[in-house]
């Protein structure tokens, strides 16, 4: 059941004559109970689009319904809305105690119950023992307990958070990404998180949304828009992607024969795709593609090894290939016997792992 | 809510306290300011004793500044003192700057400290000092006298300057010294590299970097000079400037539609000089703050450290004479001559008199008008920043306008206004609230906009979404927040209040009349002693409080009085 739905959400900021339009036409719905992500890169509007949502900033056009009702005509005060900032805006005049119990006091819940739910609170977001602190006196990532807790301790219908993991140093941020999904799941609460880390959103999403200049690219599961990418930009800008220039030769009845390197690769048609030109672009990630010494046979490209890096799990190879400027990234789950820098190599890959581009939208 | 639309629904929802207190806001401002300075404008333009109508407008009360000699002399005064009194100022605070800032001088937290006294000082009690020390029988020109030395009479231009200067000088100093104190050094360093002079660096480089801050606190002395009462009002004697010579036509003649007439042409000076400062402010573009300050040369020749301790030391000691001279004064029945004659404890004993009467009076007056400054100044200081409400500008504009205005002006326009008619005011306690709350709103209003600037928006948004209405997120999270700025501001405005003579002198009555005023009279009576006991009182009064200020907020006192 959708819960919270953008319908043509517009929203345009006018800065000396200058208009910046933020958000346009964007419309998607989240799910109650989920996880949602809004992923993009900077400037893209996520941050505008979470304070429209929380009735910080007024639409200059479209709606936002909460389940039936109309957000858009209820004030921010009433919405019912969890937010954590990005510098978590906890009271710096009040103990932590003082900040979780602000909007239970607000809502002037008898004394005893305030005490019982700021408590149960900081036992969900696993911080119990701080409470008569300040939060000042208290680490990077307790603050940022603390700012959950705050949100959530009114049990809003909505989370809103806006770059939560900003602050924090490279390993909590890992770590307290699952705590999120942890506390957001026990507290079943529908949650719009904002980041542009895309690591992180792919870790902690059950969907998401990515985001390019005020408007929204692709929705899609994790795994959908990484093996599925719906544009050329999705594609290059979550995970790492090789983009090749490519030809069309023919049709093969709902099969495309593109003309890409030194070989001809044959991948089905979306459906409903019509006609389009000759010059696409074809896009691989590191895994999909091969890599072989020179010597042991024809592939579609053939190129000079430049750095070869052994990454754990699998051995990154870059590779500079005729007629192109940029490095190939090749990832082989182990190194390739008799393949150092500088020896020759060609690269070849499956047909059904090719994504084909053209003027930037998915067509095969 | 079936049939309900959501336009309807938004605004049975809708908060509407913020307008509440903007209504409030925007009354106050168009009743007590706009609506008297409006028909200040008008009856200008209207001869005396005549209905306030279209029909009866004319230039009449303009043209006395070409017909009557007082009016054109009294223009001319005001402007040949106060650019005097700009130009003096300059030639004492900015060598007085360089030195401090650049040559070792012993004591220079001291001396800093020091000279700031002068403008914690009423202004109209430094101008009183002066005469004892400078009148008729005044121990400094017996002294003068001695040595063949013939002062022009205190009473006229000379006491005025004086009194001004002496009073004034400490902003261009603190100014200068700040500024060649943070001067970059590299680039005098360089001049010094290319074979310049010390007193070519000095023309060259150093003067030309702090002209334009220096030209904008200029600006600044010349509007008050202009502005000021209390010092023409005691010792101006027959010379009559600008606010005096309002002061005369109300006083004198009850003749507001004059008083308003020239109340608009002083305006307009003090606006085209504000205008003029904030032109000049705006085009000081070049980096003169360096980052690194050990590298700045500081003089140590013992004769340049010897001519900076005489004149530094000698100025800080001659302004603080006006302090010393009342409270001898206090414990003499008379000094004419080189010493002061009979030592009394009587002018103290006296004291208790008044405090039933002007003591306090001028404690309601000073406490009522800061706390409501501090309301109307900080509810509009949020709703304008924080809000930004459909005509929020000219409500900004409107309560910053209060600056530009003389005290006297505002006094002439709440007396056009509140004299007759509907609202009748003259005379009361109201009167006189309302005018020190118009008067130091701006102040208030600004240091708290500034305070809210340094506040981070989004304390107030998370307030706002875990369901606070804005007024209990203003109460709980904003206002404890910038309550230490406000506190400060309030107080400061408190003491400032307690010197106020230039709006209560139009417009006090018997009931209402205050220590300055008291003080102001018994110096006209001649009665010295009894009004430097009074004097001594309140100046100790009120350095108790900014000292008590500054130390709570930890800035210095010469820090709290810099401008630019
Ligand atoms: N108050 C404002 N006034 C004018 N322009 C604004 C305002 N807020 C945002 N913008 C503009 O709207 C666009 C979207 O901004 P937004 O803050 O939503 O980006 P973002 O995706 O959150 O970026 P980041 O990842 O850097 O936080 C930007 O071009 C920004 O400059
Ligand atoms: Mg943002």
């Amino acid at each position: 059941m959708p819960d919270l739905r953008y319908e043509r959400v517009r929203k345009v900021f006018h800065t000396r004559n200058v208009e910046v339009v933020a958000l346009n036409d964007v419309s998607f719905v989240i799910f109650e109970g989920e996880l949602f992500c809004l992923l993009g890169p900077s400037g893209c509007g996520k941050t505008t689009l979470l304070r429209c949502t929380a009735g910080l900033e007024r639409l200059d056009g479209g709606r936002i319904y909460y389940g039936d009702t109309d957000f858009t005509a209820i004030p921010p005060f009433r919405r019912g809305i969890g937010m954590v900032f990005q510098n978590y805006a906890l009271y710096p005049h009040m103990t932590v105690y003082d900040n979780v119990a602000y909007p239970l006091r607000i809502r002037k819940l008898p004394r005893g119950e305030i005490d019982r739910r700021v408590r149960e609170i900081m036992e969900l977001v696993g911080l119990p023992g701080v409470l008569r602190r300040n939060p000042s006196e208290l680490s990077g990532g307790q603050q940022q307990r603390v700012a959950l807790a705050r949100a959530l301790v009114y049990r809003p219908r909505l989370l809103l958070l806006d770059e939560p993991l900003a602050n924090l140093d490279a390993k909590l941020k890992v770590y307290m990404r699952t705590e999120i999904r942890r506390i957001q799941k026990q507290a079943k609460v529908t949650t719009l998180y904002v980041t542009h880390d895309q690591q992180e959103a792919m870790a902690i999403a059950d969907r998401l949304g990515v985001m390019e200049g005020g408007v929204v690219r692709q929705i899609g599961t994790p795994s959908e828009i990484y093996d599925d990418p719906a544009n050329e930009f999705v594609a290059g800008f979550i995970g790492e992607m090789n983009f090749f220039p490519a030809r069309i030769i023919s049709w093969e009845g709902d099969k495309l024969v593109v003309a890409v390197g030194a070989a001809q690769k044959r991948k089905a048609l979306r459906a409903g795709i019509k006609a389009f030109g000759d010059e696409v672009t074809v896009a691989l990630r590191p895994e999909h593609l091969r890599i072989f010494p020179s010597t042991s046979g024809e592939g579609v490209f053939k190129g000079k090894v430049r750095v070869v890096q052994f990454l754990g799990k699998f051995v990154r190879y870059q590779v500079a290939i005729s007629g192109d400027a940029g490095l190939v990234e090749v990832d082989m789950p182990a190194a390739v016997p008799g393949l150092q820098e500088g020896d020759e190599a060609v690269l070849d890959f499956d047909p059904r792992d090719m994504l084909v581009f053209y003027a930037g939208e998915r067509v095969a | 809510m079936g049939g309900i639309t959501p336009s309807a629904r938004r605004l049975l929802h809708k908060d509407y306290t913020v307008y509440l207190v903007l209504g409030l806001g925007v009354l106050f401002v168009v009743v007590f300011l706009a609506y008297p300075l409006l028909r200040t404008v008008l009856i200008a333009f209207v001869p005396n004793g005549r209905e306030l109508s279209f029909s009866n407008m004319s230039l009449v009360n303009f043209e006395k500044f070409l017909t009557s000699n007082l009016y054109r002399r009294s223009l001319i005064n005001s402007f040949y003192i106060s650019f005097a009194v700009v130009g003096l100022t300059m030639l004492i605070g900015v060598p007085m700057g360089y030195l401090v800032a650049r040559v070792e001088i012993p004591g220079k937290h001291v001396l800093l400290s020091l000279s700031v006294v002068p403008l914690i000082m009423p202004a109209f009690l430094g101008a009183f000092a002066w005469i004892i020390l400078l009148g008729r029988n005044g121990a400094l020109r017996y002294v003068f006298e001695r040595v063949g030395i013939d002062l022009p009479p205190i009473y006229g231009p000379f006491g005025v300057i004086l009194a001004m200067t002496l009073m004034y000088y400490p902003f261009v100093f603190l100014l200068s010294e700040g500024a060649f104190e943070t001067a970059n050094p590299t680039l005098e360093e360089s001049a010094a590299v290319m074979g310049a002079r010390l007193p070519r660096i000095l023309r060259t480089i150093s003067l030309p970097l702090i002209i334009p801050s220096i030209a904008a606190g200029g600006i600044l002395i010349f509007i008050r000079a202009i502005s000021n009462f209390g010092v023409p009002a005691i010792v101006g004697g027959s010379t009559y400037v600008l606010p005096t010579l309002i002061y005369f036509q109300v006083n004198g003649f009850w003749n507001l539609h004059a008083a308003a007439a020239i109340s608009l042409v002083s305006v307009l000076i003090t606006g085209g000089a504000l205008w003029l400062q904030r032109y000049i402010v705006s085009r000081r573009e070049y980096e003169t703050i360096s980052a690194s300050r050990s590298k700045l040369h500081i003089h140590r020749h013992p004769v340049a450290k010897a001519l900076a301790i005489v004149f530094c030391w000698g100025v800080v000691l001659v302004s603080l004479f006006p302090q010393f001279t009342l409270i001898v004064m206090s414990f003499f029945k008379t000094w004419n001559g080189l010493w002061p004659r009979g030592f009394t404890l009587s002018h103290y004993l006296a004291i208790p008199k008044f405090l039933s009467g002007p003591i306090k009076n001028t404690l309601i007056l000073a406490t009522s008008s800061s706390l409501g400054a501090a309301m109307i100044g900080t509810l509009i200081a949020y709703v304008v920043q924080r809000r930004r409400p459909p005509g929020s500008a000219v409500l900004d504009y409107a309560v910053m306008l209060p600056f530009i205005l003389p005290g006297i002006v505002v006094a002439v326009a709440l007396l056009s206004s509140f004299s007759s008619g509907y609202l009748i005011l003259r005379g009361t306690y109201w009167i006189m609230i309302i005018s020190f709350v118009i008067r130091r709103t701006p102040y208030v209003f600004r240091s708290v906009s500034a305070g809210l600037t340094q506040l981070d928006p989004a304390l107030e948004e998370a307030s706002i979404l875990s369901g606070a209405t804005w007024f209990q997120t203003f109460r709980k999270v904003t206002l404890p927040l910038i309550f230490p700025t406000l506190a400060s501001g309030t107080i400061l405005t408190f003491a400032t209040l307690l010197t106020e003579l230039s709006t209560s002198i139009l417009l006090y009555s018997a009931k209402t009349r205050t220590l300055s005023i008291a003080i102001y009279d018994s110096v006209n009576d001649g009665d010295y002693g009894l009004a430097s006991a009074l004097a001594v009182v309140l100046f100790f009064t009120v350095f108790a409080v900014t000292y008590a200020i500054n130390r709570y907020t930890g800035k210095s006192m010469a820090a709290s009085f810099r401008i630019g």
